[in-house]
């Protein structure tokens, strides 16, 4: 080994540097930015990469490019070394081998900067984490949306508590989940059989739905639109096919919707959803808790 | 090859830990023709037992080759319509499992068995018997496996999840068998891990020390540890499943208290350490090969040792990786997620030594080599991709996507097949005293590396565009993708071919050209393997040498 050996491999690891940078770079440009335009209800193939559909979706797509950035230069550092040494050090180019077999300093370092990376890449991380696991306080005059869904072989069964309606996405894409656009939702997962996983690509939000439990997640989706998933827990021949959809839509065409699947508003929400809707829909509201309410 | 290497001082550590012996001395050697089918059903020699686990190891790698074929097969379109649903999830199923119980771990026990001994310079291993019967446990174990296509196979996945696997979702035999089969296996591997351990620590020649022990050793030692640590937990998971579906039992059945998340836990306590279980010895063996065929010795021999030792450690805190989105308190996902991390550590102390052990040295490409060389990039890049998939957010995302299959493979493929590929031709002359065609083997170095990479790598692109894994269908923009796919497969499947056939033509040939020093690597590595002939006195040394 002799000192052009030392500068070039100081030139491949600064190179892997650079390549780290451009990769994580180049990973944010493929992926347009959040508020990209995109074709409402002709986008089904929007993904968390390309086109984040949530606050959660779009943090994790960042998180994505600087875990990259300071990953990869322990991808391309090493390829890049292993292809100098079959080009530098082989029998035919080195006919005399060195007999280095240890350097304490050099495997102090090697050890301890991979450690602080790792603490580098970490703590974002576990910002992100929060971030997904911590529901955001409301916004005055903002409420949240409850959404039960249960997996079942194999298709997908969701309520509004609230509002009474209960429908079914079977998959075809016909009978799609619709959420309001830019409103909190708040997701209870179970399943009625076996293990199933509820994920929107686009939404960034990936959970397991497993019989006897229920498994929370929350987004805010923040694109209008209609958006593919599919199950994503081995469930049975079927798997494949358990797709998932859903439409983004105004809050507006949100309670329109209600009110078309047979839902009924509490009383509480009567004006906030006739300010949404105008003065002229008729709203209905769920008398008899009214009733109760009132006794 | 060895002109102008420096001599090691006597009594200091060298090497892949092995110091200067008293070279061998007695009557000639003479090489013993391993003849007869009673010889090898009745034998306790290790070698021959070890080289039995190979011919499983080869005829499951072939079993499980040909399922992956009819995986790729239906996946070269997005309707591929060769078979139905049922089928493609037996497919993927019974891939994995002949993989992972049948393929890498018995081939990994077939060298172990074949070298640990030789290496410590011991006669053979300490309980030969139990070593036969821990082999032959395999037998009933992968007929059952096999069999159980005839009685419905198991279509839930190597993981084989409750309630999908249970008695409700999975009424059919062939998930009874899956169960018994993986059972047999098990135990196999806890009966030769008891061996390994009491092996190293009692029968290690005169003056080899703990740390004068081969780095193949040190890794079989390690892995038996977890193995004895990691394997009854799976045995009791799938022994609860099985009461579960033939006794009434409800351990994992919700609708009457059961929990079908405990058996994820229970599963992935053995299963995620069995991950380091299937690369740990390869680690060995690369180190080995590395090593020699650059004309060095290890570069921080003890450090590699350490590093081994604390991936296991490290490796049974950290099963909740699999779960992230199986639903866990956040605290514990960080804690995970954390612990994750920390594997990279140690596993770049491996990296970093092995190419500072190839770094100024004086290469020979032989086909080993190279696959030793292949294994060391592509292992890193399943490396890199594992430290994406400890970080929650993102792991979120590709849970349960091809890019999960992209990562696993370059561990279990890019890994442990390439370590046992560079193995087998660097140990194929010492344990036949033939050498594999070197020219030939390059041919298929280049076939199976391209392949693999053609194979895999567009499933890193898959999975982070949103492919499901363990699906027979998919959207038609992923087919192009997915072709490039199946093409590499091909690629694969005639490099494996021809493989297959250059071992049985070599085997058929009558000359045996191999000597002692196969590689002629000894005069730098002083390793036990190559003091003995090709292959070794049934006794392996004719005196137990003494190592100083």
């Amino acid at each position: 080994m002799n000192k052009a050996d030392i500068r070039n491999l100081i030139l491949i690891w600064v190179g892997a540097l650079l390549l780290a940078v451009l990769t994580g770079w180049g990973f944010l440009m493929w992926a347009p930015a959040m508020d990209a335009p995109v074709p409402v209800f002709e986008a089904p193939t929007t993904h968390w990469v390309t086109d984040p559909a949530t606050s959660v979706a779009e943090q994790v797509r960042r998180n994505t490019a600087w875990t990259i950035t300071v990953i990869f230069p322990f991808l391309y550092g090493p390829l890049l070394t292993l292809l100098y040494v079959v080009w530098r050090f082989g029998k035919a180019r080195n006919p005399v081998p060195d007999s280095v077999e240890e350097n304490v300093p050099l495997e102090v370092f090697w050890t301890l900067i991979p450690a602080v990376v790792l603490v580098v890449m970490a703590v974002p991380s576990f910002a992100v984490l929060q971030y997904m696991d911590r529901v955001p306080e409301l916004n005055p005059g903002e409420q949240d949306y409850v959404v039960d869904v249960t997996g079942r072989q194999f298709d997908w069964l969701y309520s509004f508590p609230k509002y009474g309606v209960e429908m079914v996405d079977d998959g075809t894409g016909d009978n799609p989940l619709v959420l309001p656009l830019n409103q909190i939702v708040l997701m209870n997962g179970t399943s009625s059989d076996v293990n199933h996983a509820w994920w929107v690509p686009a939404f960034g939000v990936k959970f397991d739905v497993i019989p006897g439990r229920i498994n929370p997640a929350w987004f805010r989706p923040t694109k209008e639109g209609f958006f593919k998933g599919q199950c994503a827990e081995l469930c049975g021949d079927l798997h494949a096919v358990m797709f998932i959809h859903v439409k983004v839509v105004p809050e507006a065409e949100f309670f329109e919707w209600i009110i078309e699947q047979g839902g009924e508003i509490p009383p509480e929400e009567e004006e906030f959803v006739s300010n949404l809707l105008g003065e002229d829909v008729e709203i209905p509201v769920r008398r008899e808790v009214a009733h109760a309410a009132a006794e | 090859m060895s002109i102008g290497t420096p001599q090691p001082e006597k009594g200091t550590l060298v090497g892949a830990g092995q110091s200067v012996y008293t070279p061998t001395e007695g009557p000639p050697h003479h090489t013993t023709e391993y003849a007869g089918v009673w010889r090898w059903l009745t034998t306790v020699d290790h070698k021959l037992i070890g080289i039995m686990y190979l011919w499983l190891a080869l005829f499951a790698a072939v079993a499980g080759g040909a399922m992956a074929g009819g995986i790729r097969a239906q996946l070269a379109f997005p309707d591929g319509g060769l078979m139905s649903p049922e089928v493609f999830n037996q497919l993927t199923a019974m891939h994995a499992s002949f993989m992972i119980f049948f393929t890498i771990i018995p081939a990994f026990a077939g060298f172990g068995n074949y070298f640990v001994p030789i290496l410590i310079g011991a006669r053979d291993m300490a309980f030969p018997k139990m070593n036969a019967f821990a082999f032959w446990l395999l037998i009933p174990g992968i007929v059952i496996m096999l069999a159980s296509f005839a009685f419905g196979a198991s279509q839930a996945g190597w993981t084989a999840y409750p309630p999908l696997s249970g008695p409700q979702y999975s009424p059919f035999a062939g998930m009874d068998m899956w169960i018994f089969g993986v059972h047999l296996a098990g135990a196999s591997s806890i009966l030769g891990a008891i061996n390994f351990i009491v092996t190293m620590t009692t029968m290690r020649a005169p003056g080899m020390k703990w740390f004068k022990m081969p780095l193949f050793c040190w890794a079989t030692l390690v892995t038996s540890w977890m193995v004895l640590v990691g394997t009854p937990v799976l045995a009791g998971a799938i022994t609860m499943l099985l009461t579960d579906r033939l006794m009434g039992t409800s351990f994992f059945n919700p609708a009457q208290g059961g929990d079908p998340l405990l058996y994820q836990h229970l599963f992935w306590f053995y299963s995620h350490p069995a991950v380091y279980i299937m690369i740990l010895p390869g680690f060995g063996m690369v180190s080995h090969i590395l090593a020699s065929h650059a004309n060095k010795r290890i570069f921080g021999y003890k450090g590699m040792v350490y590093a081994t030792a604390f991936i296991a450690v490290v490796g049974f805190l950290v099963w909740g990786h699999h779960m992230f989105s199986a639903g866990m308190e956040p605290w514990l996902r960080v804690y995970f997620s954390f612990m994750s991390m920390l594997v990279a550590v140690p596993t770049g102390i491996k990296v970093f030594s092995w190419l500072a052990t190839i770094w100024g040295g004086s290469i020979q490409f032989t086909t080993s080599m190279m696959f030793a060389l292949g294994f060391l990039g592509l292992f890193t890049i399943g490396g890199i991709s594992g430290v994406f998939l400890a970080n929650v957010p993102f792991d979120i995302q590709v849970h349960d996507t091809y890019f999960v299959v992209a990562h696993l493979h370059y561990v279990l493929f890019g890994g442990s097949a390439f370590t046992l590929l560079a193995g087998t031709y660097y140990w194929f002359p010492k344990m036949t005293g033939r050498y594999l065609s070197e020219s030939l083997g390059k041919t298929i170095f280049w076939l199976i590396f391209i392949g693999m990479n053609l194979t895999f790598m567009p499933m890193h692109w898959l999975g982070i565009a949103g492919m499901a894994r363990r699906v027979y269908t998919y959207r038609e923009e992923f087919t192009a993708l997915n072709q490039f796919v199946s093409a590499g497969y091909l690629l694969m499947l005639v490099g494996g071919l021809l493989l297959v056939g250059n071992i049985f033509y070599t085997l058929a040939a009558k000359r045996r050209t191999a000597g002692p020093d196969v590689w002629g690597v000894n005069q730098t590595q002083r390793t036990l393997d190559w003091e003995t002939t090709s292959p070794p006195v049934p006794h392996n040394f004719d005196r137990i040498p003494r190592v100083t």
